[in-house]
């Protein structure tokens, strides 16, 4: 097909059948990849050429400072804690919302079960909803005096949880933020993945004489492999980029437990006005993610043989 | 994020302006011959409160400056959007302010980015009248940038009832160890907590009080970082820890609606603050509890006499590009500086001025019920004049803050010591500012 | 709402497979938990937004005196009218550009062949996997020094019109349609425009709403992008003055924020039961074939 050397068809005139035909296509494609060039190509290339640079916006301003940003970035504890805190805010609600999701999708599923519409329209409804509305519903929900949450627990006889006031309290009530988000957006996902599975393999395996459980994991988790892999990438990358839900929820604190990479990129070129400081930040972080994500599939794709 | 809503909540005070009218008319008759040589339109950058302080004089501006035509625009320090609308006028090179006001902790940031015209020689009569530590913050490289126009003496405030309850003669409170007595005193005698202190929400800013009231900071007059060394700064945080430990403080984290709750409630004895406070807790913090509130010095630190820090205040400067440089000076020089109409201002915002040389008027020697007759203002500009010299805000003065109060939630929750907190907070403060 | 979900569900007919005897209890009270989990913050949203702001933090749970005032001192003491005409100015023109572009683009890479598509192509599957974060930085500066669009709605429409998910959405939606059918409007002697706007396009609306529901979705609720660039209160979004008004002066006024929130939700909650069946199929198909 490719011929070498050969110039853009819609600038030779000798051809003009051929070149009739590649102008359309180049047309059509054209809006989209001019924007695509300005907005989606060029900012991340001068976001590079930034991150050498130290430059608080005003023009004429901008000093090289080499590597110097990067030097700083290795030894900025904040960063570094910024990158944990999103691993384990990702570690305390992925493994809930993901089994919830699977185990939802799977009772949906279930032909027994009358108004699947209803219950599915249900669970999905917090997806739809603005973070930050949801977020600042939650921080009522989980205040500390006369939250709701903490005054169900009392009527139970469990005492106050300090949910805003103690690292990991707060690290779990973003997770349960999160949950409430994302599990009936991934029951969705499941949900579509299983209706691709004939009811007869999981029917058979009943009559040989298997447990519900046992099928689940043995069969229904298998099969839906591919969605799972999907979702975990999701939320692998999400959890990095989180930022609505803990800075309306926690501030990003108490003392810093909830702060993610992005809210420090942000303070760092918002707030404080350093904007080379800030694009190696977001140079760095994006190497993160990748590594994460290349160590995740290559986790979730093991043992597939 | 706390500084800037503490800032912007200052500024909210209702303040019942008593004296508005007589002092309106007393500075339009004061100004003799109007000055017909400036001409021109001027736009102030503000927000609502200032605003509506600075409005009030327009009449009398007007008969002294008949050529000088004013306009306002409206912008809101909360999330930074005046300071936004700043930078972008200044990296646009068009469509500034001609007169902006700026709180201090921005103030140094806007002075470095060349964003403000020199006032060197405007200001330079006024200095004897004005606090080192306010002057500061204006100044780059010896020369001045702006106009103080409020500030924020900082006083023990106390509850008459609460230390009557318990015994406590408050005059006797002359050094934070008395403080530190008298809180276990009061805490067994009526439960009540000595001051809010929050462990994992602190802001810092009670650190930040005490650093300047001895005339420390985060830095030194050279810009570099001193939290890790200087003695002051552990005296600082001691005290601090001392107060968490004592088990007489309260874990409530400031400019909520609990923080609001135990102050008007009568659960806390103390509020170490800023001369603002006293309006706040007046017009909506505690409006019912007319009479229950006293006013002292700040405790000192031993070997120290400084009873007093500064927090908070704005001031007013004129815009780099702007094309009417003397009529926006003879703006803020008329407002803020010259005395019927600054004390107009004062008497229709509540901002406490930083010009000492007003404190002169019978304005500011008068009882207040709300505080059981004190005559607060007294205590206020007594304090002002004594305020210690210190680097209060730095360009990185938000970041400083936010980091600073990292360490010390660490440290309320007990998973490192004062001088970890210190060292820690300093070590990270110099990576990232590239200071010393 | 019981009828339309039940209606708009792909799940199996119950008839199809042979009915169990006992109703499971189990099953019912596991979605009937999970649902109440999923519905109470929506309940408690609501039923603050008609509180005052001393019984917000009370300990009742239902309004003593159920008032909309809140409502009404959001839209008089806040722009928030204004803020609810930013908000759909920018998520239906930033939508119905954005499925524009990406359903042309789309179509370019589906059905033609010319010079560098591969690699086109490529590099736009690549810029997918870049986060938002790494240009945000540029691209503010752009926007200020460049283009002075703060304040605007264009930093919030026009980017996003060179969606690379789009394009990769409507090219794999694209490339089921079989190419007789263009080649016949071909023959009939109609226009490649024409051939886009008559042929393809009444093809693939359903590809566009659920698409559509996507963007708009996404465009309605973003908070980040949007508080950098909208400082102005007037030229501001909902989610970001209603976040904006935690830092006003004097105490956080919860109850406008909370009739804020409700305001906010609202249009979201009518277009998904109304477009409920393309919600699903739209974060579906991304997820399936992505």
């Amino acid at each position: 097909m490719s011929r070498p050397l050969d110039l853009p068809a819609f600038a030779r005139p000798a051809r003009p059948a051929r070149r009739r035909k590649h102008l359309w296509p180049m047309l059509f494609i054209a809006p989209f990849f001019v924007l695509f060039l300005v907005f989606g190509v060029y900012p991340v290339i001068f976001s590079a050429v930034l991150s050498f640079q130290e430059w608080n916006g005003a023009p004429g301003q901008q000093v090289w400072v080499g590597w110097q940003n990067y030097a700083s970035l290795f030894q900025d504890r904040y960063f570094w804690s910024s990158m944990t805190n999103s691993v384990l805010i990702f570690l305390l609600h992925f493994p809930v919302m993901t089994l919830g999701g699977l185990v939802l999708a799977v009772i949906l599923n279930e032909n027994r079960l009358r108004f699947q519409g209803l219950w599915r329209a249900m669970i999905f409804l917090p997806h739809l909803t603005s973070m930050v509305a949801a977020g600042i519903t939650f921080r009522l929900l989980f205040e500390r005096d006369s939250g709701l949450v903490n005054r169900m627990l009392g009527g139970v006889g469990i005492p106050a949880v300090p949910w805003l006031d103690n690292e990991w309290w707060a690290r779990v009530a973003v997770g349960i933020l999160l949950v409430w988000a994302w599990t009936g957006y991934q029951m969705v996902i499941f949900l579509s993945a299983l209706q691709t599975i004939p009811g007869e393999v999981n029917e058979a395996a009943l009559i040989d004489g298997a447990g519900r459980v046992q099928v689940f994991w043995k069969i229904t988790v298998p099969l839906m492999r591919p969605a799972i892999v999907f979702v975990t990438t999701l939320s692998v990358i999400g959890t990095f980029a989180l930022y609505t839900e803990p800075v309306i929820l926690t501030g990003g604190g108490p003392i810093h437990a909830t702060t993610t990479p992005t809210m420090e990129i942000y303070a760092q070129a918002f707030n404080n006005i350093r904007y080379g400081y800030g694009a190696a930040l977001s140079y760095v972080y994006f190497a993160i993610v990748v590594a994460a994500t290349l160590l995740q599939l290559r986790l979730t794709n093991r043992g597939q043989g | 994020m706390s500084s800037l809503r503490l800032n912007t909540a200052r500024l909210s005070t209702a303040r019942l302006a008593t004296l508005t009218l007589a002092l309106l008319g007393a500075a339009a008759s004061a100004q003799t011959t109007p000055n017909t040589a400036l001409k021109g339109t001027i736009s102030v950058w503000a927000w609502k409160d200032p605003i509506a302080g600075l409005k009030s004089l327009d009449a009398a501006f007007a008969k002294a400056y008949p050529n000088i035509k004013v306009e306002y625009v409206q912008k809101d320090p909360g999330g930074g959007a005046i300071y936004n609308a700043y930078k972008l006028a200044f990296s646009a090179g068009s469509g500034g302010p001609d007169v902006a006001l700026i709180e201090d902790s921005h103030l140094q940031q806007l002075v470095k980015l060349g964003t403000l015209a020199d006032l060197t020689s405007q200001v330079k009569p006024y200095v004897v009248n004005l606090t080192p530590a306010k002057l500061n913050t204006a100044t780059l490289n010896g020369k001045y940038y702006a106009m103080p126009w409020d500030i924020g003496p900082v006083v023990l405030y106390y509850r008459r009832d609460l230390f009557k309850q318990a015994g406590v003669n408050p005059a006797s409170l002359r050094t934070w160890d008395d403080y530190l007595k008298a809180a276990m005193v009061i805490k067994a005698k009526t439960g009540a907590d000595m001051l809010p202190l929050s462990k994992a929400k602190n802001d810092g800013r009670l650190l930040e009080t005490l650093l300047w009231q001895q005339g420390s900071g985060y830095v030194n007059a050279a810009g570099a970082v001193t939290l890790d060394k200087d003695p002051r700064a552990t005296k600082a945080l001691d005290l601090i820890q001392s107060l968490y430990k004592s088990g007489a403080s309260a874990d409530i984290e400031t400019w909520t609606d609990s923080y609001y709750k135990v102050i008007a409630d009568g659960k806390v004895a103390t509020l170490p603050m800023a001369a603002w406070m006293g309006g706040f807790l007046k017009g909506w913090i505690a409006p019912k509890t007319e009479g229950q509130w006293g006013v002292l010095p700040l405790p000192a630190f031993a070997g120290s006499v400084s009873r007093t820090s500064n927090d908070g205040g704005s001031q007013l400067a004129v815009w780099n590009s702007s094309k009417n440089k003397d009529a926006a000076w003879a703006y803020i020089q008329f407002h803020i500086a010259q005395k019927d109409s600054a004390l107009a201002l004062y008497e229709k915002t509540d901002f406490f001025p930083a010009l000492t040389s007003l404190y002169k008027d019978p304005a500011f020697s008068q009882g207040d019920a709300f505080f059981g007759g004190q005559k607060i203002s007294q205590t206020y500009t007594a304090l002002a004049k004594t305020i210690p010299a210190a680097t209060v805000y730095t360009t990185d003065y938000t970041d400083m803050n936010s980091m600073l109060s990292i360490e010390i939630q660490k440290m309320a929750l007990g998973k490192q010591d004062a001088a970890a907190a210190l060292k820690n907070a300093a070590d990270v403060i110099r990576s990232r500012t590239r200071r010393n | 709402m019981t009828r339309t979900a039940v209606q708009a569900a792909s799940v199996p007919a119950p008839a199809q497979r042979k009915p169990r005897p006992r109703p499971p209890i189990l099953l019912y009270t596991v979605v009937i938990a999970v649902s109440a989990f999923a519905v109470l913050p929506f309940v408690w949203m609501v039923l603050s937004s008609l509180k005052p702001l001393t019984e917000i933090f009370g300990q009742g749970f239902l309004p003593q005196n159920p008032s909309l005032d809140n409502f009404r001192r959001l839209f008089a003491e806040t722009p928030a009218l204004r803020a609810l005409f930013n908000s759909f100015f920018i998520a239906i023109l930033s939508t119905a550009g954005s499925l524009l572009f990406c359903s042309l683009g789309g179509y370019g890479f589906a059905k033609f062949n010319f010079p560098g598509k591969n690699a086109l192509f490529s590099v736009m599957l690549v810029s997918m996997t870049i986060p938002f974060v790494v240009g945000l930085i540029p691209t503010f500066i752009m926007m200020r020094n460049w283009f002075h669009w703060i304040d605007t709605p264009w930093p919030l429409v026009v980017p996003g019109l060179a969606n690379a998910f789009g394009v990769f959405f409507m090219r794999q939606y694209l490339s089921t349609v079989p190419d007789e059918l263009l080649d016949a409007a071909r023959i009939d002697g109609a226009s490649e425009p024409t051939i886009f706007f008559r042929v393809v396009v009444p093809i693939i609306t359903p590809a566009l709403a659920s698409l559509g529901i996507i963007f708009f979705m996404a465009s309605w609720n973003n908070y980040l992008w949007p508080n950098i660039v909208l400082r102005d209160p007037n030229a501001q979004t909902l989610p970001v003055l209603i976040a904006g008004l935690q830092g006003s002066a004097g105490r956080t006024p919860y109850d406008l924020m909370m009739a804020g929130a409700v305001v906010s939700v609202i249009p979201m909650l009518i277009v998904f039961l109304a477009l409920q069946r393309y919600f699903y199929s739209g974060i579906t198909a991304g997820a399936v074939k992505g």
